[in-house]
């Protein structure tokens, strides 16, 4: 496999987080649940960094803090050198317009755009013009050229999914957050996707950051992250820990 | 458990569940409970005031007639006052003699006597005609009381009402001329403010008290003209009525309970019409209420659809769901009426006093406020039904909705084929459509007016069905041509899903299109009777009358010809003491109803179409064509006046003669040397302003010794006036109903707003700022209200035109269409910005959708 990581030899870190603290109230009153405690934590490009964890255990919440859909109450979040913590609404914004990319776990189309309207979104959103040579090639990459005139309401389930990564690729982000990309999908179309982002970023040269308790997801993961009651540590990969074993 | 334990415990369950329903949208619920409240509160309000006005008339009869039985009114005078009894200058009084054998008839008690007279009141350039009485002699009889100040006791002292002073523009103290021609004019200060206690006839038109002589003076005679009579327990007034008649036959007597029957009758239709008129405009609001609550329950219904699956997993029936949907509806309804019934009672109990300052409306006093049992009870069940009725489409789409549904991921899409569904909609709309406005034209003509109505149902149905097509195609147009982003994803959202953006926009149709229907339909009315009125053979305006009123004075000429906005005036000269004598059908005819010495060049200068004979000439006299000639055509008769005779004149009937009769000015001289100006006719200056010319007028005939003023030009103002009256009441009654609808639309929009809230986290997490995520809401709102407002002006104005025809028809007269376009789109501008201004709330809450949330499950 040929990629941009193995180009310039050394892993770049994209995603760096230091420090961060989150707390919410408690709804029935007295301590605040703690949901990430003091976490450290870096995504390189070209890799795909796996958060895993059970339910609960915080780690959508650092998802959320990490892509600055959320601020942390403590610490900082940097991407591609930029502290984003401080940011204000606009600013994050744009961010995540130009340099950010999405995927979730039930999709999130825009049930009244077609398919090639959904992707084109982001880019549309920033006001520029979207490169429909581009747009079609990464749809013929992804699978989709003929569904792109579709709407969200008449694709499956895994052609949604394609048509969110999609999405979050057309306008090159430095960053794609997955927030359980494959929990709505059956274990064939799970794998599959997962090959996808894998493949994609080490083509790409894109940070990938995956929050699944999905073991295929961990499994093919250049570097995995455990959470457990707000706190993350990192572990060694299972395919590696195989390797090692073997 | 017993058998009907059951079924008990599950309503109460349901109940529990709509009430936490309303708990957790109280948005929602607090838009439901307001639309309904200021619906039934309009309702409340028109129905008391309607009740508080009979009551106010009932009272208002009575109170001018207290401690009087039967009242004798001496001869018919030149002037007739509002309470019918005659008075004025030239009119005869009744002598003490007479008055004492009044008295002493059978079953009199007591009589007392009083003075009444017609004046002009002048104060500086205000001039105004004004009914004056003394005070009776008796002092049972006296019912008026005095706010301040005191009776009048000199002879220049005056005592006015408080709405006579203001009309004046005076105060207590101030001076005021008071006169007629007969007997010149003299300086009265206003002594005492008189306290008419709601009295109808005295407080509908300037009113005072003099002293008797001054009165006497004005009147022209040297005695009372009334004689009230208070008759002996056990009594019948019509007995000592027909005493009267039978030992002293003096005036006319009359019983006070038939002149208070007669006046009941007369108000008491003007007073049901009116209250017909506007409760059914207030009834509109608590309809446009029911269709919010069926729009934003329908919504609520659509975004709850998991859930309700999902309910029908665990075991709920159809029935309870039914049941679910009306709980909801009912319990915010119901609460919402008590709220409007209680608020619209209170609105009606401060606002009284404004009603006495609403031009023919009596003033209302607190004593007459009135709330009877159905005011309350009717807004009330009219609320409860209306809400069942807005329950039912909600209720049975929520009862449709399949069990599966709790499976299914995503919301079901609107339609597979929007634009099968459009060309269906359409065509559904435009046969309902055709078959309204069939049914809208048909019913007038057939005297079938439920035809009418229903006709107006349909094409108000069609133009709801037509919303959504409307709203696709506005927004596939606007999105091809609009290039911020947050725009072009709201038109394209409408585009994907034009039902849930009709749905919020059915109640503004509704509402603008009545609104639109009431002025364009009025509009229509009052420019058909004005064309009507500007194409008649008379002149423009008739000051004076044939017999029984004054002469026109040269001085009054001049005044009237000095008037701005007057063209050309005619004075119309009519033979003294002329008759007409002849063989009619049957018998020997005599007529006096006057003969002009006629000068056509004259007086086809003032008319429009110039008079009815050509060349008048010496051997025929001319008559107008009526449905009783009084001579047989082409018979000879004879004209006799003080001066002489003349015979063998023919008659000639012609039609369209605007005189009662006429001669030549030759055979005229023969018979009357001395011509009287009995009428003049003037013709209004082209572009005058009509209003003010026919003011100025009156006002010149008032000073000119209370001559009428009559002619097309009279009538078309008052039918002005009253229209523009009727449409501003309209509005005002319907901005109610426009508000309940913008609120509705509020309501729904927010639902929808809030069903689509992962969409716009989406949107948020993808990068769209906050102000554009309010940009992309405010589109929405704004593209929905304006097109349902352009659908309403227009559905309005195609009904108000069929109802304006249908009108028309019904007094036999040509239809003349107008549009009063400003207005109307005004009225639709002013829509789409309270839309947007209700919708604030919602919209700015919905644009502080934090990104995160794209990642909650639900």
């Amino acid at each position: 496999m040929v990629g941009r990581v193995e180009e310039v030899g050394v892993a770049e870190p994209v995603v760096v987080a230091s420090g961060v603290r989150k707390a919410f109230r408690n709804p029935q009153g007295g301590a605040p649940v703690i949901a990430v405690d003091d976490v450290h934590f870096t995504a390189n490009a070209g890799e795909v960094t796996a958060i895993t964890g059970p339910s609960g255990s915080g780690k959508s919440t650092l998802l959320q803090i990490l892509a600055g859909l959320d601020r942390p109450d403590q610490g900082t979040v940097r991407i591609a050198d930029q502290e984003i913590t401080g940011l204000g609404d606009r600013a994050l914004s744009k961010l995540r317009r130009r340099r950010l990319g999405f995927v979730f776990q039930s999709f999130n189309l825009i049930g009244s755009l077609s398919a090639r309207d959904n992707i084109a979104l982001p880019i549309e959103l920033d006001g520029r013009d979207v490169d429909e040579e581009r747009l079609e090639e990464l749809a013929a990459s992804l699978g989709l050229t003929d569904r792109l005139d579709h709407f969200p309401g008449q694709l499956s389930g895994g052609q949604q999914q394609r048509v969110a990564v999609a999405r979050a690729l057309l306008i090159d982000p430095d960053v794609v957050f997955a927030d359980e990309p494959t929990g709505a999908l059956d274990p064939d179309a799970a794998i599959r996707l997962t090959d996808l982002l894998v493949a994609l970023a080490h083509k790409l040269g894109q940070a990938v950051v995956v929050v699944s308790h999905d073991p295929t997801v961990a499994e093919r993961s250049d570097r995995v992250y455990r959470m457990s009651s707000g706190l993350l540590t990192e572990v060694m990969p299972d395919r590696l820990a195989r390797g090692a074993r073997s | 458990m017993t058998r009907f334990s059951r079924p008990l415990r599950t309503t109460r369950t349901l109940r529990r569940l709509a009430v936490a329903e309303a708990r957790a949208h109280r948005g929602r619920t607090i838009a439901a409970i307001v639309t309904v409240a200021l619906g039934a509160g309009v309702l409340t309000t028109t129905l008391v005031f309607a009740d508080t006005m009979r009551t106010a008339v009932d009272e208002g009869l009575n109170v001018g007639y207290e401690g009087s039985d039967v009242i004798v009114n001496a001869d018919q005078g030149s002037g007739v006052d509002e309470a019918g009894a005659s008075a004025g200058r030239g009119g005869n009084g009744i002598a003490r003699a007479d008055v004492a054998r009044i008295a002493e008839l059978p079953g009199v008690a007591h009589t007392a006597t009083l003075v009444r007279a017609t004046a002009a009141a002048q104060v500086g350039a205000v001039t105004r005609g004004i009914n004056l009485e003394s005070l009776a002699t008796g002092r049972s009889f006296v019912w008026q009381r005095w706010a301040a100040g005191r009776p009048p006791q000199a002879g220049n002292e005056v005592a006015l009402t408080q709405s006579s002073l203001h009309e004046l523009k005076i105060g207590l103290g101030d001076r005021v001329a008071l006169g007629n021609p007969s007997v010149g004019r003299s300086v009265f200060t206003v002594v005492g403010i008189v306290d008419v206690r709601g009295s109808l006839s005295r407080e509908g038109s300037a009113y005072g008290i003099v002293t008797a002589p001054v009165a006497e003076a004005l009147a022209g005679i040297n005695d009372a003209n009334v004689v009230l009579i208070q008759t002996l327990p056990g009594v019948k007034p019509s007995a000592v009525v027909r005493s009267i008649n039978a030992k002293a036959p003096v005036g006319w007597p009359e019983s006070t309970r038939d002149l208070i029957e007669a006046d009941r009758q007369v108000q008491g239709a003007q007073i049901d019409a009116l209250s017909a008129l506007v409760t059914g405009l207030a009834a509109v609001s608590l309809i446009v209420a029911a269709v919010t609550l069926a729009t934003t329950t329908g919504a609520a219904t659509n975004s709850r659809r998991r859930t309700i699956a999902l309910a029908r997993c665990i075991g709920a029936d159809r029935g309870n769901l039914v049941l679910l949907v009306v709980l909801e509806v009912l319990l915010p309804s119901l609460a919402g009426a008590v709220l409007g019934v209680l608020a619209g009672v209170l609105v009606a109990r401060l606002g009284l006093p404004v009603v006495g300052l609403i031009p023919g409306l009596p003033a209302l006093r607190g004593s007459a406020f009135t709330v009877p049992l159905f005011d309350v009870l009717a807004p009330l069940i009219a609320a409860g039904v209306l809400a069942l009725l807005a329950a039912v489409i909600p209720a049975y789409l929520a009862s449709r909705i399949p069990p599966t549904a709790a499976l299914s991921g995503e919301p079901r899409p609107e339609s597979r084929h929007p634009h099968r569904t459009a060309a269906g909609l359409t065509l559904t709309a435009a046969v309902l459509a055709s078959f309204g406005a069939w049914g809208a034209l048909y019913g007038p003509i057939h005297d079938k007016w439920w035809l009418l109505v229903a006709g107006a149902v349909l094409v108000l149905i069609g133009a709801g069905l037509v919303l959504a097509p409307v709203l696709a195609t506005t927004s596939r147009w606007l999105a091809r041509w609009v290039k911020a982003p947050p725009s072009r994803l709201a038109f394209s959202d409408i585009v994907r899903r034009p039902g849930s953006a009709s749905i919020e926009a059915v109640a503004i149709v509704l509402a603008v299109g009545m609104v639109s229907l009431s002025w364009v339909a009025l509009s229509c009315i009052g420019a058909t009777t004005s064309a009507r009125l500007t194409a008649s053979d008379q002149p423009d305006l008739v000051v004076g009358a044939p017999a029984g009123s004054p002469i026109v004075t040269s001085s009054v000429l001049s005044r009237l010809r000095h008037i701005d906005g007057v063209g050309k005036v005619a004075a119309v000269p009519y033979g003294r003491g002329v008759t007409i004598e002849g063989r009619g059908t049957r018998s020997h005819v005599s007529l006096g109803i006057g003969t002009v010495a006629a000068d056509p060049a004259s007086l086809s200068s003032v008319l429009p179409h110039g008079f009815a004979v050509d060349r008048v000439r010496d051997d025929t006299v001319y008559l107008p064509t009526t449905g009783f000639p009084p001579f047989p055509a082409g018979r000879t008769v004879t004209l006799e006046g003080p001066d002489g005779t003349v015979k063998d004149l023919t008659v000639s009937y012609v039609k369209g003669l605007e005189v009662p009769s006429a001669v030549s000015a030759a055979t005229m001289r023969q018979v009357s040397r001395q011509l009287q100006t009995r009428t003049a006719w003037i013709q209004a200056r082209p572009g005058a302003d009509r209003g003010r010319l026919s003011d100025e007028v009156s006002g010149a005939a008032i000073v000119g010794g209370q001559l009428p003023v009559s002619g097309p030009l009279v009538i078309d103002v008052r039918t002005g006036r009253a229209l523009a009256m009727a449409r501003a009441t309209a509005a005002g009654i319907l901005a109610v109903a426009v508000l309940v609808a913008v609120i509705g639309a509020a309501a729904t929009a927010s639902l929808v707003v809030s069903e689509r809230t992962r969409e716009h986290a989406v949107l948020r997490a993808l990068g769209l700022e906050r102000r554009g995520l309010t940009r992309l809401l405010v589109s929405r709102v704004l593209l929905v209200g304006a097109v349902a407002s352009a659908v309403g002006v227009v559905t309005g104005a195609v009904l108000g035109v069929m109802t304006g025809r249908a009108v028309a028809r019904g007094l036999d007269l040509p239809t003349e269409v107008r549009l009063p376009l400003i207005p109307v789109i005004a009225i639709a501008a002013l829509t789409v910005l309270l839309v947007r201004a209700v919708a604030v709330i919602p919209l700015e809450r919905a644009s502080y959708v934090p990104p995160s949330r794209v990642l909650a499950t639900e």
